[in-house]
């Protein structure tokens, strides 16, 4: 029998506060020691700023340290002296910028650039693994920073804490070699490609959702870019993000890594880059596979002999999507059809049996957290009776006279329910809880989890 | 492994384009369509579908599957993500016997008998 420990032993607890606080003291230390390290003239990431050392010789304990990885005769001392020669900048430190610097810096890549405006959130902690809980809150650059440092402090590290966009996009990819896509939005994706094509830099191109991954490299040689494949934008509302259809931590951590082979593989001048090819991985089935896919497009509006833009546009504009991977909120409801949490607590104190409470998020997440004397109905079954027009409560067992309310994780899809239902039962009362769940755990029940 | 068969007589689908009878007219055509990065959930969360085409009075093409596909095999809301105009939306790339479409032709492309049909949603997460 396993004996539960006390985790609210003051020894324990002090002991915790007092790990943390070492922690957060050697980042500090190891902060001001790479600031007196930096070189003064700090010009670029290639050439001699580059921690002093030997641009055309390998140290001893270099020769060491990648003795493994240049025995492998297509790498060798020439190879790794690109690598060490090289900068490579990380656009994205989330699930595929983690592991990609990981390697990347393993491998002793020279310069690393990471850039990233977000900050670390618990959510991203299964996925993003440079980050830990020590740096809850902080900017990823730093979190990715601290991290890498410790693996390997002969690497040249810039951090960019900003969100990429077309006024400085141009002046952070000039200075590196290869680009390394790890973002998680159409419009970055669309920016960053043709930024590539603009400054002539390789674009090596993952993405990851759910249990699948894919990735190919942009705009090498003479081989595709972005837009050669893909000419319009997705739809907005096609797009799924990790926040909404989840995704699998180890699935970006392969994919990731394969960026960072991508990238070797470029930088080393060896054969066999992905370009001109798909490679998708589906993790559920243990499968990779590789596509052939179209050459560069004679009428790509960028990288072709007569392109039809010329400069960096409004991506988010062109995308009709925010350059992020958060939902906006939307308004489709009347205010007299909405009610706030506040009130919803209300009713599930004093008026419980006169009202149906319906939550219409999915399984999965209706598993994770909910509110007693909610039922599930997930918002998908809904779009299936509107297309049948099955009576619905009469499946469901509920009564068709009292009013309803409706709730989601964040206030969206709970409006785009009562749409549907007011469709189906229109002498029937249905109203939305504003701002749903996230609300909820905000104002009325603050131990209810937020995802 | 699930499969779409028509019951409904050849003479009522609506295939545009169908101008003239060519080889293959007279015959059932069985392709397997496969979907990957998300493009299943229009299809029942179906990866793979045997898909067993009724006899034509031209040879199918993709055009004219996608057709046939959004009949007889899409499920449920969302159809939109999936189908635009008489070809797929923006994002989504089709792969024939293992070969961008874009290099055999697209939409124009003649199926013939097992066919290996992907349809690849791209992912933007990372
Ligand atoms: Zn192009």
């Amino acid at each position: 029998m396993v004996i539960e420990k006390d985790f609210k032993d003051p020894r324990i607890l002090q002991l915790k506060e007092e790990i943390k606080n070492l922690k957060l003291l050697l980042c500090q230390k190891e902060t001001e020691l790479s600031e007196l390290l930096k070189p003064v003239a700090f010009s670029c990431c290639h050439g001699p700023s580059m921690k002093g050392a030997s641009k055309e010789k390998l140290s001893a304990t270099e020769i060491s340290r990648y003795s493994r990885q240049m025995l492998i005769p297509k790498i060798g001392v020439k190879g790794q002296l690109k690598l060490k020669n090289s900068s490579v900048l990380i656009v994205g430190v989330g699930g595929l910028g983690c592991p990609a610097a990981l390697y990347l810096a393993a491998a002793g890549v020279g310069c690393i650039g990471l850039v990233d405006h977000d900050c670390v959130e618990i959510n991203n902690l299964h996925r993003q693994v440079l980050h830990s809980d020590v740096f809850l809150n902080q900017p990823k650059v730093d979190s990715a920073f601290a991290a890498l440092r410790r693996l390997n402090e002969e690497v040249e590290f810039r951090t960019h804490k900003t969100q990429l966009s077309s006024s400085n996009a141009t002046d952070i990819i000039s200075s590196y070699d290869v680009i390394v896509d790890a973002t998680d939005n159409a419009p970055t994706r669309f920016l960053l490609n043709d930024v590539c094509v603009f400054t002539k830099k390789p674009l090596v191109s993952g993405a990851a959702l759910q249990t699948e991954g894919q990735l190919t490299v942009y705009n090498y040689e003479n081989g595709p870019c972005y837009r050669c494949l893909f000419p319009k934008p997705p739809p907005p509302n096609s797009v799924k993000n990790c926040g909404d259809a989840g995704v699998l931590g180890t699935v970006p951590g392969v994919i990731g890594t394969l960026q960072a082979m991508e990238v070797i593989k470029i930088l080393t001048e060896n054969k066999g880059v992905l370009s001109g090819r798909l490679l998708t991985y589906d993790g559920l089935d243990a499968s990779f596979r590789t596509f052939k896919i179209r050459d560069k497009s004679k009428t790509c509006a960028v990288c072709s002999e007569s392109p039809t833009i010329k400069e960096l546009i409004d991506y988010e504009q062109f995308c009709g999507s925010a350059a992020n991977d958060k939902n906006p909120s939307i308004n489709l409801l009347n205010p007299n059809e909405r009610i706030h949490v506040e009130r919803l607590a209300e009713l599930l104190k004093t008026e419980s049996e006169n009202n149906t409470f319906i939550d219409v998020r999915s399984p999965e997440e209706f598993e994770m957290c909910s509110i007693s004397k909610f039922v599930n109905v997930p918002i998908n079954s809904l779009f299936f009776y509107n297309t049948s027009s099955e009576p619905l409560f009469t499946d469901l067992k509920l009564d068709t006279e009292k009013p309803v309310y409706v709730i989601c994780r964040r206030g969206n899809d709970s409006q785009r329910a009562v749409q549907i239902l007011k469709d189906l039962y229109s002498h029937l009362e249905i109203k939305d809880v504003i701002g749903g769940l996230h609300s909820w755990a905000k104002r009325v029940d603050n131990d209810f989890p937020v995802y | 492994m699930a499969s779409c068969t028509s019951s409904i007589p050849s003479g009522e689908r609506e295939v545009s384009e169908c101008s003239s009878a060519t080889g293959g007219a007279g015959k059932e055509l069985k392709v397997n369509i496969e979907f990957m990065g998300g493009a299943e959930m229009m299809f029942d969360n179906q990866k793979k579908l045997n898909v067993t085409l009724p006899p034509a009075e031209c040879k199918w093409t993709i055009r004219s599957l996608l057709a046939y596909m959004k009949v007889h095999c899409a499920k449920g809301g969302g159809l939109e993500r999936f189908f635009t105009g008489d070809s797929v939306t923006p994002g989504i790339l089709c792969v024939i016997n293992d070969q961008d479409w874009e290099l055999l032709d697209t939409l124009n492309y003649e199926l013939e008998p097992n066919d290996n049909i992907i349809f690849i949603s791209t992912l933007h997460g990372g």
